[in-house]
């Protein structure tokens, strides 16, 4: 087990106006499974996903990561943390215009002090595996969408992380560069064991996954398994589990 | 290589603006003078106006010049908003309000308490900066455009509180206060010098550090947080080397606005985003913009003296209204 989150509560606002977003979440995710979570728009998933990556606070329950409770970490401990063991990718491709892609893909390793010879291995291996090599040299404004995406997926996968966290990393792309990234994620998911942890509104995307999570009125409503099926199959299960849910790929 | 053109031009104009600053004012100098002076020839009333009168003046608009550009740069990089500019967020108003302060509860003249007057506006326009950041932080998480709306807020607020001292303002006050409103140079000695320009340079050099940390917060700060950054951290640390650069700024030259805005945007126009270089280039463009200003108010009513603020405000009035309509139209 990689990550086990139990009771997830989380709130925003003050003591006058408060809502409930997440109203009490478990979940448990094994070392190598790629995880999508899906739910109508407002329904809680970018919560759920930034307090299970720590980029915000719970408001109760606990979230363990290797057996490690990081709801109870300090803020410093926790950053190292985030900084050696996780990555991320969000819809917004967030590269700097000011660096090239491969300066870009390197920015968590440049972070700390590494070997020159180690960072430029691990660039070789994410750059080769999201067939952006070529574009090492190049400025983010002289790619495609779907290529910064690979970068920015690139960037996420460097430093060899224990979990990806995705947020709609196909949100902004058109279907052929979405299955273009997806393929990669799924082949980095079964190459280097990485889990992923991924929102979407998307069925297709969702059907890359091993297993997804349906998130209504800030609860788990159901969990569907890909097993053995093909993913086709899996994709049409998804899809009635959406049409009986509401709120089919509607999203802001 | 283009970029090493444009930095020697504007270094180029700095110099030329400078020198013309030394020659020229009321007693203007010649070459003769400058020669006399190199070979320790020059007569003493060459001497005073040249080392107690033009040299401490033009010391002390370089450098807040910068300082304020350098303000500007940074709250535009964490607001992410271009428009951002140390006198909109109340620094100026907090200053002023330290000023008046001074005037109401001091007495006596202003070279009785030479360090007082500066003192008061710096502590001023400083506490008003952090009230403002604290504010900001109500309802959880600090929000960059919150805090410059609060801060645009409380400038008016505080501008308010300015007015109604005022009411009970003598003549002599009251033209003080205009002094310091009007971004009339008045820390033109060397002391203001000594006060103002070395924490300057050292502040300067704490931002120059930060460089790389200023050029990632382009990113999401969800993004920055998962790379281990403390975000609001660094936010915190360079909103108050901002707020104590141009706290500095405007307490040895009065209320001058607009620098900030419009130092980073030249720059940004002439070398794009790179933050290395828009750190060196605000610098610049800052102190081109601050003592050109200086040296058009002593020239074109000559020999009347126009105050530098009101210089910088009538060219960065415009200018930050011809901004604000390409900004609509995009
Ligand atoms: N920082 C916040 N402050 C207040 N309410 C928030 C905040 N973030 C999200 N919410 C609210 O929480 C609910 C869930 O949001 P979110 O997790 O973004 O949903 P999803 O990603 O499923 O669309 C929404 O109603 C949203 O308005
Ligand atoms: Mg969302």
């Amino acid at each position: 087990m990689i990550l086990e989150a139990k009771g997830i509560k989380k709130s925003y606002g003050n003591r006058f106006n408060r809502t409930e977003v997440l109203k009490g979440i478990d979940l448990d995710i094994e070392k190598g499974e790629f995880v999508s979570i899906m739910g109508a728009s407002g329904s809680g998933k970018t919560t759920l996903l930034n307090v299970l990556s720590s980029i915000d606070r719970v408001s109760s329950g606990h979230i363990f990561i290797e057996g490690e409770d990081i709801t109870a970490m300090k803020d410093k401990k926790l950053a190292n943390f985030r900084k050696n063991d996780l990555g991320f990718i969000f819809q917004q491709y967030n590269l700097l215009d000011t660096l090239t892609v491969k300066e870009n893909i390197l920015l968590p390793l440049s972070i700390r002090n590494m070997k020159k010879g180690e960072v430029e291995r691990q660039f070789e291996t994410v750059a080769n595996e999201l067939g952006i090599h070529e574009l090492g040299g190049k400025y983010p404004n002289e790619i495609s969408g779907g290529q910064q995406q690979r970068t920015s997926a690139a960037r996420a996968f460097v430093h060899q992380p224990k979990i990806i966290f995705a947020d709609e990393p196909t949100g902004a792309l058109d279907s052929k560069s979405a299955s273009g990234l997806l393929n990669k994620l799924k082949q980095m998911n079964i190459n280097s064991r990485s889990t992923i942890v991924m929102v979407t509104h998307d069925a297709t995307a969702a059907s890359y996954s091993s297993r997804v999570i349906f998130l209504k009125d800030g609860l788990v409503y159901s969990t569907l398994r890909k097993g053995e099926r093909r993913q086709e199959e899996f994709y049409k299960e998804i899809m009635s589990t959406q049409s009986v849910l509401g709120g089919v790929g509607v999203e802001s | 290589m283009r970029n090493q053109f444009k930095f020697i031009i504007i270094i180029a104009l700095l110099v030329a603006i400078l020198v013309t600053h030394l020659f020229t004012g009321t007693f203007s100098l010649t070459w003769t003078d400058l020669l006399n002076i190199l070979t320790n020839q020059a007569s003493a009333d060459v001497r005073l106006v040249l080392f107690e009168f033009r040299m401490p003046r033009i010391l002390v608009v370089l450098v807040c010049g910068a300082a304020l550009a350098l303000s500007g740069l940074i709250l535009q990089v964490i607001s992410k908003n271009p428009l951002a500019d140390p006198g909109i967020i109340g620094v100026n108003a907090g200053s002023g309000f330290g000023v008046v302060l001074f005037i109401t509860f001091i007495s006596g003249s202003m070279s009785q308490h030479l360090y007082a007057l500066p003192l008061m506006s710096f502590v001023g326009g400083l506490l008003t900066v952090l009230i403002i950041f604290f504010l900001s932080f109500i309802g959880g998480a600090f929000k960059s455009n919150i805090f410059i709306l609060i801060g645009i807020a409380t400038a008016m607020g505080v501008t308010g509180f300015v007015y109604v001292f005022t009411s009970v303002f003598d003549e002599t006050q009251m033209e003080m206060l205009n002094r310091y409103f009007a971004g009339n140079i008045w820390g033109d000695t060397w002391p203001f010098v000594y006060i103002s320009v070395p924490y300057i340079l050292i502040i300067s050099l704490f931002v120059f550090f930060r460089i790389r940390e200023m050029g990632m917060l382009n990113l999401d700060d969800e993004m920055l947080t998962g790379f281990g950054m403390n975000v609001n951290k660094e936010k915190i640390i360079l909103i108050v080397l901002s707020a104590m650069l141009s706290s500095l700024a405007v307490s040895v030259c009065g209320a001058i606005s607009f620098i900030g805005l419009i130092a980073p945007h030249i720059s940004r126009m002439l070398f794009g985003q790179n933050m290395k270089i828009l750190f060196f280039s605000s610098l610049l463009i800052g102190s081109v913009l601050l003592t050109a200003a200086d040296l058009l108010g002593k020239l074109i009513l000559a020999p009347a003296i126009i105050p530098t603020g009101i210089v910088v405000a009538l060219i960065g009035g415009p200018y930050f209204l011809w901004l604000l309509m390409r900004a609509r139209q995009i």
